[in-house]
């Protein structure tokens, strides 16, 4: 009987503690969930364009997004410009990182505890110094203003090899029999490497050109000051941030929103689709690297 | 940050206006313009040349149009590829001060950043007989804006970065826009609406508080180092302190920072801003069915003693960077007086409502139909020109304002003003 | 104090443990320093040994080396060539013409300036023109890359002497040398690791460590807006403008030391809140997330993850307009919950600004590190916790002893380079605040949120104060890198693994 009891009282406690998890839980995504519906809303408030008490618009309607696409502002420039520049960096940022990832996992030589130190030193320097600097060597080339969309996609990926950690944690574990093997079979490292390994890392092949896809999108520091007042230069983070400043707000903080629901939707769903992966690097390789 | 420095919307109408002598000037591209002034000694400058612009967004056609009615009105004597930046006037500066070589050859600048920009070197001096010409046309305020030290370094394109009081009629009556307490009381009854006023946390908007009361706040700027090397300021005075005092009403929930007329009728009942938001303001007032009141800036009482409130005569420049190649300098220099010359000017207004510089522009029926404008007039009899001083003094103002609001007391007024006065020293060594 | 047994250590309790470590830790401090003392003196020995030695083995090659090996030393790739190794040579001698080319051509006028840094001013005609002289800028870049590119040859040289003395070596020895046929398939196997990491080293060298040499070097120049190039020169001024960080202001104006005292305290704090708000909250999700008896698993995680896909500048900054005073949506809300009494001034009053920073950061990275720890709290070995449970311990003491040493225990680097990275959180501060709200006791234009980088930033871009932001730069990294090395080994992740087991 004693026991009885206490196993009835043990599971109402249980579910008295699930369901106060579960409500937690509901909160805590309503929480995070909050400020995009209240972006989206913003996004369709055509009555004041400015910011506002009211999250429910006053009227609805697209003309915010209408907006964007007129030839008003140079919205789809910016939008194609950081388009291309994520697609070519995402390939080639991917590339960088996997040769310095696999080079620093599988091959033993005198330079390697240096590099792998001094590149840890330089990850220390705060980027924003170096931005004069790049504008200056982009200059140079010729790759600012009005073409500054190359010359963007250079600087972010030349530099990208530093990037290394995930992708060398997550080579780490896998064994090295399999190389050794390959070898024994004929195979020259290259070969092992573009045959063997390669497809062993599917996930966090994946979860890389997600995270260099992703990165672009972001930059509103540098893409600024590279472009100099070029309109076919300037990426869409600039762009909108340009919407942002005092004597701008006024008129385009809708503009604003709906611009950023565009330009994260795609986003979205592409790591919708790809969470698993996005989650296997994370967990993999982050923590470990 | 780079926002506050550009907040020089100044609007300011030459007082001259009405008895200044209507001398109207006829540009004749041929080089030798009507009224027997000679520009330069004329080089001979024709040719084809590639010319970057940039000016705020919302006049880029109309200037791509300009410059078309420029290349039209030589004959054929020039022929400009132009290409028309929209790029707004604090990022203009900061983009020139980046890269003057790639940077654009004419440019739109707020008068804050005239001194840092000769400094870098990204202005060419204007000649004399320039100087003159400009002074009739467009008044000696005007031309004053644009100097450092004795020499003129751009052109006067618009004198409407000053600020004054916008506000919707049906909450705010004309009477109680006039002065401070009562105009806050209108506020607050009107259902808790707002005053948009940046003045504690703006030193641009908090100067007009000190200037009413007398105070001053003047530095010299040493030619050849470009730094600033001296100043007189008597901001920390008993003047200062009754504006101090005067500062601390701003200390109410019935204040917002900023000046953005995109909430007047909705959240604000009154907004002081510059006439950059004059179309926000009137389609607000159009859509919603209000009826828009512009007026000066209303006085503060301190002690039993009036005080009209100030503000900065602003002027935005049209800047022409230093060629290499003294042909393009001169055509370059000729497009920027054509750029500012009466016709374009009223052709500026008409469609962007930027208020002319150009003396006969402003004698223009639609001008002095503009409310805003008419405001800004009044004002600008209380209004001070700005005067050069480092971009830091706003910081250091601002920092002061903020300081002075939330002051408990008195005594904490003068200690704010006193902290002050203590960092102006830092200020030189900052240029 | 007498070394412990291990019997005695176990019997102390808890506090007297960490008492003892702590002690210990400070008893060690000399030792380290009398370590590192011996280590920089051997090490200084060693290398001047082997300045010595290299020097005495160049000579010799080229006194005992046969005459191919001497005219290598002039026409680099000689000798290789003349042995058969055709590839190396040629590639030797490429380098050493392009060397030459670029020193005539490009490079060698601004390494000769580097001295003095330009000497013609610029000078503005009358009629609007310009002639610019010297460029500092240019010159100092250049000048470096020069510098750069000398070394490289210098140490491409020596391998051209190695090579050589190798080759004679092998020669003399009648030993096979490796052809060109075997160098190039050694690069797409012994060697290819050198292929691999040619591409990205270059890029890194020229977009990261040039660029980041050259700040190094600005940091002891006058360049800001008054000697702002090309129109203007600058020039060497030595430790001046580190002199500024130890100038304490006989006024009670602002002052650059003061200021960044406190710019640096704070952003310490904010680093270290940021990290460990995050961490535990997160812990706590994952853990409330991963609980036996939750379903929908998937689905409280993927709303979470939901948040990361936004590009941070597009919701930080919404976030930051959300929080608007008086009337913003937040402030909405609150007036009509309260009838309009209450608003709070989130960005105007500092330390509701720096509570609010803190707590919108959660909001940023909670999803994340809930990811991390999910992933780790799934590698747990289940039965530790079901031999817990027997054992009647109660879910605080599962936490504490079990979960708790061991996420630390695995995440310990991981925290570290999370905390320095909160440290250089330029997004989530600039974005939310700007850096305010300004403040009069700070020197040039800085905020109370602004942390180090940001504060850097606007000194750089709003005030072009290159030469101040260089400083900053330099500060920034030294904290970070002193912080990290005395931390790394601190943690336990990284020496005591028998302890933790």
């Amino acid at each position: 009987m004693a026991a009885e009891k206490h196993s009835m009282s043990m599971s109402k406690k249980k579910t008295i503690v699930n369901t106060v998890s579960y409500i937690v839980l509901g909160l805590i995504s309503v929480i995070w969930i909050l400020p995009f519906v209240f972006l989206l809303l913003k996004s369709f408030d055509i009555g004041n364009t400015g910011v506002t008490k009211n999250f429910i618009p006053s009227a609805w309607g697209f003309d915010n997004y209408a907006y964007l696409f007129s030839s008003d502002c140079n919205f789809l420039q910016w939008y194609f410009n950081t388009f291309i520049i994520a697609l070519f960096v995402c390939v080639i940022q991917t590339v960088m990182q996997f040769m310095m990832a696999y080079t620093l996992s599988r091959f033993r030589f005198k330079l390697r505890k240096p590099l792998m130190n001094i590149m840890l030193v330089l990850g220390m320097f705060p980027g924003f110094l170096t931005m004069i600097v790049l504008y200056q060597i982009l200059k140079t080339i010729g790759l600012t203003g009005d073409n500054a969309v190359p010359g963007l996609i250079l600087v972010y990926v030349a530099s990208s090899g530093m990037g290394y950690y995930v992708i060398k944690g997550f080579l780490d574990t896998l064994p090295k029999s399999l190389d050794e093997a390959a070898l024994v079979d004929g195979a020259n490292r290259m070969q092992i490497f573009i045959k063997v390994i390669i497809p062993l890392c599917k996930p966090i092949l994946i979860y890389t050109v997600l995270t260099s896809f992703m990165g672009p999108w972001g930059d509103f520091v540098f893409a600024y000051t590279v472009s100099l007042g070029s309109q076919a230069g300037m990426n869409v983070a600039a762009g909108l941030n340009s919407w942002l400043s005092p004597a701008n707000i006024g008129s385009h903080f809708t503009h604003f929103c709906a611009g950023g629901v565009i330009v994260a939707i795609p986003v979205m769903i592409l790591f919708l689709f790809l969470q698993k992966y996005y989650v296997e690097g994370v967990t993999g390789g982050a923590v470990k690297g | 940050m780079m926002k506050k420095f550009i907040r020089k919307s100044m609007i300011l109408l030459p007082a001259l206006l009405l008895s200044a002598c209507n001398f109207k000037f006829v540009y004749n591209i041929e080089g030798l313009p009507a009224g027997g002034l000679d520009f330069d000694d004329d080089i001979e400058d024709s040719g084809t040349y590639d010319i970057k612009v940039w000016v705020d967004d919302k006049i880029v056609d109309l200037t791509k149009s300009q410059i078309g009615q420029f290349v039209t009105a030589s004959g054929g004597k020039y022929t400009i590829n132009a290409t028309v930046e929209p790029v707004d006037e604090p990022g203009a500066a900061s983009k020139m001060l980046l890269d003057v070589q790639d940077g654009a050859d004419l440019f739109v600048f707020a008068q804050d950043q005239l001194s840092r920009l000769k400094v870098a070197g990204s202005l060419a001096k204007l000649s004399n007989t320039y100087v003159d010409a400009l002074t009739e046309e467009m008044g000696i305020e005007a031309v004053n804006a644009a100097k450092v030290n004795q020499d003129v370094y751009a052109f006067p394109i618009t004198s409407d970065n000053g600020y004054f009081l916008y506000y919707r009629k049906d909450w705010v009556s004309d009477d109680a826009a006039k002065n401070m307490t009562t105009l806050l009381a209108a506020c607050a009854a009107a259902g808790g609406k707002t005053l948009n006023f940046e003045a504690p946390s703006n030193g641009f908007y908090a100067a007009s508080y000190f200037m009413a009361t007398g105070c001053t706040s003047e530095w010299t700027l040493d030619d050849a180092s470009g730094k600033f090397t001296g100043y007189k300021d008597t901001y920390n005075s008993p003047e200062g302190l009754i504006a101090g005092k005067a500062l601390r009403e701003l200390n109410t929930s019935t204040v917002a920072k900023n000046s953005q007329a995109s909430k007047l009728g909705d959240t604000a009942a009154a907004v002081v801003s510059g006439i950059w938001e004059y179309e926000v303001a009137q389609n607000r007032a159009e859509k919603n069915g209000w009826e828009l009141g512009c007026a000066a800036l209303p006085s503060f009482s301190v002690d039993g003693k009036e005080y009209h409130l100030s503000s900065f005569d602003g002027y935005k420049l049209l800047g022409v960077k230093p060629q290499v190649d003294a042909k393009k300098a001169s055509v370059c220099r000729k497009l920027a007086r054509f750029l500012t010359g009466e016709d374009c000017q009223t052709e500026r207004f008409g469609e962007a409502s930027w208020g002319p510089t150009n003396i006969a522009s402003n004698q223009s029926e639609k001008v002095l139909a503009h409310k805003g404008l008419q405001a800004l007039h009044e004002q600008h009899k209380y209004a001070k020109p700005q005067g050069q001083c480092p971009g830091a003094w706003f910081t250091a103002l601002a920092t002061t304002a903020t300081a002075i609001v939330k002051a408990g007391s008195d005594g904490e007024v003068q200690a704010a003003l006193d902290t002050y006065k203590a960092g102006l020293n830092d200020l030189l060594d900052a240029d | 104090m007498a070394q412990l047994t291990d019997l005695e250590y176990l019997k102390l309790n808890k506090a007297q443990r960490f008492g003892l470590k702590f002690t210990a830790f400070f008893k060690a401090i000399p030792g380290w320093f009398k370590n590192l003392g011996i280590k920089i003196w051997t090490f200084m020995k060693n290398f001047f040994w082997g300045v010595v030695n290299f020097f005495k083995n160049l000579g010799l090659t080229f006194w005992h080396g046969d005459w191919k090996t001497k005219v290598s030393y002039f026409v680099m790739g000689f000798g290789s060539v003349m042995r058969g190794q055709w590839l190396r040579g040629i590639l030797f001698f490429l380098f050493e013409v392009v060397f030459i080319l670029y020193m005539v051509l490009f490079g060698g006028k601004f390494l000769g300036q580097l001295y003095i840094l330009g000497q013609n001013e610029s000078s503005m005609g009358d009629d609007g023109t310009i002639k610019y002289g010297d460029n500092s800028f240019d010159i100092l870049l250049y000048g470096v890359l020069s510098l750069f590119f000398i070394v490289a040859l210098i140490y491409t040289w020596y391998l051209n002497v190695k090579q050589n003395k190798i080759g004679e070596d092998y020669v003399k020895a009648k030993k096979q040398l490796a052809t060109a046929k075997d160098d190039v398939r050694a690069l797409v196997d012994k060697d290819f690791y050198k292929t691999l990491l040619a591409l990205p080293t270059l890029g890194i060298l020229i977009f990261t460590v040039l660029p980041i040499f050259f700040m190094i070097l600005v940091a002891f120049t006058n360049y800001d807006k008054s000697h702002f190039p090309p129109q203007n020169l600058f020039g060497w001024v030595g430790f001046d403008n580190f002199g500024l960080l130890f100038q304490w202001s006989n006024s009670e104006g602002a002052s650059f030391s003061m200021t960044f005292g406190q710019i640096l305290l704070w952003t310490l704090v904010w680093a270290f809140f940021a990290t460990f708000t995050n961490y535990f909250l997160g812990m706590l999700v994952a853990m409330l997330i991963n609980k036996k008896g939750i379903k929908l698993k998937k689905l409280w995680r993927t709303v979470l993850v939901f948040s990361i896909a936004i590009p941070q500048f597009i919701s930080i900054l919404f976030v930051s307009n959300m929080f608007q005073y008086p009337d913003g949506i937040i402030n909405g809300i609150l007036s009509t919950l309260s009838g309009g009494k209450l608003l709070i001034d989130f960005w105007g009053n500092a330390w509701i600004a720096r509570i609010t920073v803190i707590v919108i950061n959660v909001w940023i990275g909670v999803p994340y590190l809930m990811l991390v720890v999910t992933g780790i709290l799934m590698n747990i070995p289940a039965d530790l916790y079901e031999s817990a449970n027997i054992d009647g311990a109660s879910p605080w003491q599962q936490y504490s002893k079990i979960t708790l040493p061991y996420m630390l225990f695995i995440t310990g680097p991981y925290l570290l380079t999370s905390f320095t990275g909160n440290m250089n959180n330029f997004n989530v501060i600039y974005l939310l605040t700007g850096g305010g709200p300004k403040v009069q006791e700070y020197y040039g234009n800085a905020g109370k949120t602004d942390l180090l980088i940001t504060w850097l930033f606007s000194l750089a871009v709003n005030d072009t104060n290159y030469k101040l932001a260089a400083v900053i730069g330099i500060m920034v990294f030294i904290v970070v890198a002193v912080l990290s090395l005395v931390i790394y080994n601190i943690i336990p992740s990284t020496r005591n693994e028998e302890e933790f087991q």
